[in-house]
């Protein structure tokens, strides 16, 4: 389900945080109401983790990752890194990238096979992301932006891209990406896509402007509605159980 | 090697696609090629407009119209799409389409639509990105300059290069009357230089210029090369962290090998040896790293060097690019880090970006290519004079001088009498042609940044724009260092604040005389108040001293009094005034004193026992008896009285008898006699 929700004031819910399949990530922030909406979310499947990088609480747009591992840039600082490390479970890698672009979130956009660069990045980040994060690396922009990372969201089982993506673009890139897209906005009409929601494979975080419509595009798109953690076993609770006493 | 080169935008596009006119290496032509050509004086043949260099302006047109088509027929095509929209291509596979995605002419093609430029075909690619496309580093590695900033590479730039190139190159005029072009480094080395047939007679006696035939004989031995000799070429770059060698046999690649360490600098650019030249070395983890990688990476490269030992015997010669700081890696002082005496080094005398396989294959491919030249024009006037102009600058103090009035020889002698490297002598020269096109370093400039104010002054007056910015985009003003220098700039503004623009020239505000005189008062008063201050300090520092040495004076005598007070009071009073003292004196004065007191404690005890057997004499059984007590003191105190007059005073008049010989009448004493009598009548009074 697609969640609505505010951060300080602040609809861009995709700045402050950060969700994978396997971890979430959410800024330090003046109030708990933020941190509690993921934790009463995710809370029994994914650990939360509360932490800024580089100091700021711009962790969405500061840091990639997904299932395998969690990308941050070269100004973040041993003590978040030491930090993220213990938090994270412990298959998910963390690693430090030394790259002059250092807003990460907004030049990868990625789910847990494949991902999107900004086309300057250099080669050495283009095999650390290869490596680390465990997923073909494409060098592609999103109607013409060439910030990937901001203006399109996708997990595995779905995408929303940037409103003014042509429908040739958007049938070559969900054919590389193997994944359904769909042009759209969040926020009331932001085309930012990727700094005002924050998805995995089972659930979804807008910002409180969002509107239903938006929601509704998210939820089908995303396939959110028959995806719970639980679903899975809800969808075989027939063969795993013969009979009910 | 061959590949099509288009000619420049004013020759006609069918002479382009003649095959012929074709960029050959070397090592492909025919053995006859030079059979019978005649060697050409680049000071009498006219200017050739090499054609690689204008490819980047052409090439990209005709795909354009290509391109458009395409777009037309590929409309059609739906769901599942195995095309990339950007490079205008289709594939048959996901494979295939996914490899396009990683592939460099991909990235490469998006970075020209976001620049909003034409694409290039995949076919173009490769030749594209070996000469043509200078402004796009497309194999990318990590510390790779912004791209940004050089987005178009602008004609007159190449132009300018071209004066250049036609120094480095050699002309021939072949037996089919077409002319060709190859680099001459590439047969000669940098001390020897080509003599022309119409100036023989200035170089007769040179025995490093070589004649025509000799030159033409090179070049046929070069392409008559037997294709299984051992002869090597090494192209050795090094720059900014990076290493690339590479040895060639003919157009082969024998070894290769690259290196890249991180010793620039991020942000601040330059290595850390540079910086830790200028004296301020710094600390940080970074630096540390830097330092150690320096050195990790002279000790690879050169370990390296003699694992290739076998190759540098076998070859001819070895193409060097190694800028500033980078040469020591390669050179021990003038001496090379490797074995040298079968062949020779020569400079690289292209433009050489970033140290990598790539480059160096570029690098090798350029050198050892044979252009063609289209002969289309006359040299215009302003480039000849151009060439004069800088030949000339740059060959002051040169011992060649007197052959100056040739301009071919002229340029050879340069190369010859230069020995560092070709390459920062061409980006000086360039540099400076440059500037006479955008923009200039006036006089101004450089008496500004020399901090001659009064040349400034001169200048100014003259008529000198401020506003002419140096090829920094710098103005004179901004050049100046020192303030008086900036306030001339300042005092000539505020006298001519019409002549100039002075909001382009950069000079802040004027600075009049009234300015100047209220500045200077405030300077005085300033200055006064310094001097006050400072004297008051001194005031208060002398008084303070004065104090100290007051109480260090006060303290020593207190502690005499204490001494004098302990001889004379009682033992307990002496322990009292003692503890008073303690707090003054050092511990050895104390134990000093802790002595005296013993010694005078047993004095007195002496004494005291002498003064009660003469007292036990003296006076009545019964009045000793009662006055024991009394009369040891008073017989103390008219002891002591003598070694130390403490506080004794007369018995009438109280007053002290410090100094003076008492007047005894019992146990009391006077000061004079008179004091006695009174004294006794007052007692028998009573």
């Amino acid at each position: 389900m697609a969640t609505r929700l505010q951060f300080e004031n602040s609809c861009e819910v995709g700045v402050f945080s950060k969700l994978t399949n396997a971890y979430c990530l959410v800024a330090i922030g003046g109030s708990e109401n933020f941190y509690s909406t993921f934790e009463s979310e995710l809370a029994d499947v994914i650990p939360v983790v509360k932490t800024s990088i580089a100091g700021t609480r711009i962790i969405g747009r500061l840091c990639a990752g997904n299932k395998n591992g969690l990308l941050v840039p070269h100004n973040t600082t041993d003590q978040e890194l030491q930090h993220l490390r213990n938090s994270l479970p412990d298959h998910v890698v963390v690693q430090l990238i030394e790259e002059k672009l250092s807003a990460l979130g907004n030049c990868i956009a990625c789910n847990d096979h494949v991902a999107l660069t900004h086309t300057d990045l250099d080669k050495e980040t283009e095999e650390i992301i290869a490596d680390v994060l465990g997923v073909e690396v494409f060098r592609q922009t999103i109607a013409g932006n060439i910030l990937v990372g901001s203006y399109c969201a996708f997990s595995n089982r779905g995408g929303l891209v940037h409103p003014h993506t042509s429908i040739e673009d958007l049938d070559e890139l969900s054919t590389l990406l193997q994944v359904p897209l769909v042009a759209g906005t969040i926020n009331r009409g932001s085309e930012v896509i990727a700094a005002g929601m924050t998805v995995n494979d089972w659930t979804a975080f807008c910002g409180s402007d969002t509107t239903a419509t938006e929601l509704s595009v998210i939820e089908s798109v995303f396939k959110l509605r028959e995806a719970q953690p639980s679903a899975i076993v809800d969808e075989m609770r027939k063969s795993l159980i013969d009979t009910y006493v | 090697m061959a590949s099509e080169h288009l000619p420049s935008s004013s020759s006609a596009a069918a002479a382009a696609t003649s095959p012929e006119n074709r960029h050959r290496s070397i090592f492909d032509l025919p053995v006859n090629f030079f059979d019978s050509c005649r060697l050409l004086c680049p000071s009498l043949t006219s200017v050739f407009e090499p054609l690689s260099i204008s490819e980047n302006y052409s090439s990209e047109n005709p795909h354009s119209t290509d391109d458009r088509e395409e777009k037309s027929t590929k409309t059609g095509v739906f769901f599942p799409r195995w095309t990339c929209n950007t490079c205008k291509a289709e594939f048959d596979s996901l494979q295939d389409q996914r490899s396009h995605f990683k592939s460099d002419i991909h990235r490469f093609n998006v970075k020209l639509s976001i620049a909003g430029k034409d694409i290039v075909k995949e076919e173009d690619f490769d030749e594209l990105t070996t000469d043509s496309f200078k402004d796009y580093d497309v194999s990318s590695i990590s510390g790779s300059e912004d791209e940004a900033d050089k987005g178009s590479y602008p004609r007159n730039d190449a132009s300018k290069g071209l004066i250049e190139n036609i120094r480095q190159k050699l002309f021939i005029l072949l037996q089919t009357g077409e002319r060709v072009s190859v680099w001459k480094s590439l047969i000669l080395n940098e001390s020897e230089s080509v003599s022309y047939e119409n100036d023989k007679d200035a170089w007769n006696d040179n025995p490093l210029c070589l004649r025509e035939n000799e030159v033409i004989e090179r070049l046929r031995t070069l392409i008559q090369e037997p294709k299984d000799s051992t002869s090597f070429r090494i192209v050795l770059l090094s720059s900014g962290g990076h290493f690339a060698g590479c040895v060639f046999h003919g157009n082969t690649v024998v070894a290769h090998k690259t290196f890249h360490r991180y010793v620039v600098r991020a942000k601040a650019g330059k290595k850390q040896s540079s910086k830790d030249a200028t004296g301020k070395a710094a600390h940080s983890a970074g630096a540390a790293l830097r330092r150690h990688n320096e050195l990790a990476l002279k000790k690879e490269i050169q370990e390296l060097l003699a694992s290739w030992k076998s190759y540098f015997d076998a070859s001819s010669c070895v193409f060097i690019h190694a800028p500033s700081s980078n040469r020591n890696v390669l050179f021990n002082g003038d001496k090379p880090c490797f074995s040298h005496q079968f062949c020779a080094i020569r400079n690289v005398p292209l433009t050489v970006r970033r140290p990598t396989l790539k480059e160096v294959k570029r690098i090798y491919s350029q050198l050892t290519q044979v252009s063609y030249e289209v002969e289309e024009k006359e040299i215009p006037p302003s480039t000849k004079e151009d060439m004069l102009l800088s030949s000339s600058t740059n060959d002051n103090g040169n011992h060649l001088d007197p052959c100056k009035e040739e301009l071919g020889n002229n340029l050879n002698c340069r190369d010859s009498s230069k020995s560092p490297s070709i390459n920062v002598k061409s980006d000086t020269i360039s540099s400076e042609s440059d500037s006479e096109v955008v923009c200039t370093s006036t006089p101004l400039h450089e008496a500004a940044q020399s901090g001659d104010g009064q040349k400034v002054l001169e200048l100014l007056e003259q008529g000198l724009d401020p506003c002419i910015k140096d090829q920094r985009g710098r103005t004179p003003y901004m050049l100046a260092n020192e303030k008086e220098v900036r306030n001339t700039f300042r005092r000539f503004m505020a006298s001519n604040l019409e002549k100039w623009d002075w909001n382009a020239a950069k000079v802040p505000s004027a600075l009049t005389k009234e300015m100047e005189e209220s500045q200077a008062a405030k300077q005085a008063e300033k200055e006064s108040k310094r001097k006050a201050r400072a004297k008051e300090l001194k005031k208060l520092r002398r008084a303070r001293e004065k104090k100290a040495q007051a109480e260090a004076a006060q303290s020593q005598k207190t502690i005499a009094v204490s001494q004098n007070q302990a001889t004379v009071a009682s033992v307990s009073k002496g322990w009292q005034s003692q503890s008073v003292g303690i707090s003054r004196i050092s511990k050895e004065e104390e134990l000093k004193r802790a002595q005296a007191l013993e010694r005078e404690k047993r004095a007195a005890a002496a004494e005291r026992r002498i003064a009660e057997a003469a007292a036990a004499t003296t006076h009545s059984r019964d009045a000793q008896g009662s006055s024991m007590t009394v009369g040891s003191t008073t017989s103390l105190q008219s002891k002591s009285g003598l070694s130390g007059p403490g506080d004794i005073s007369c018995s009438c008049c109280n007053t002290s008898l410090a100094g003076k010989v008492p007047f005894h009448r019992y146990n009391y004493k006077y000061c004079s006699t008179s004091c006695m009598h009174v004294h006794r009548e007052i007692l028998e009074d009573t």
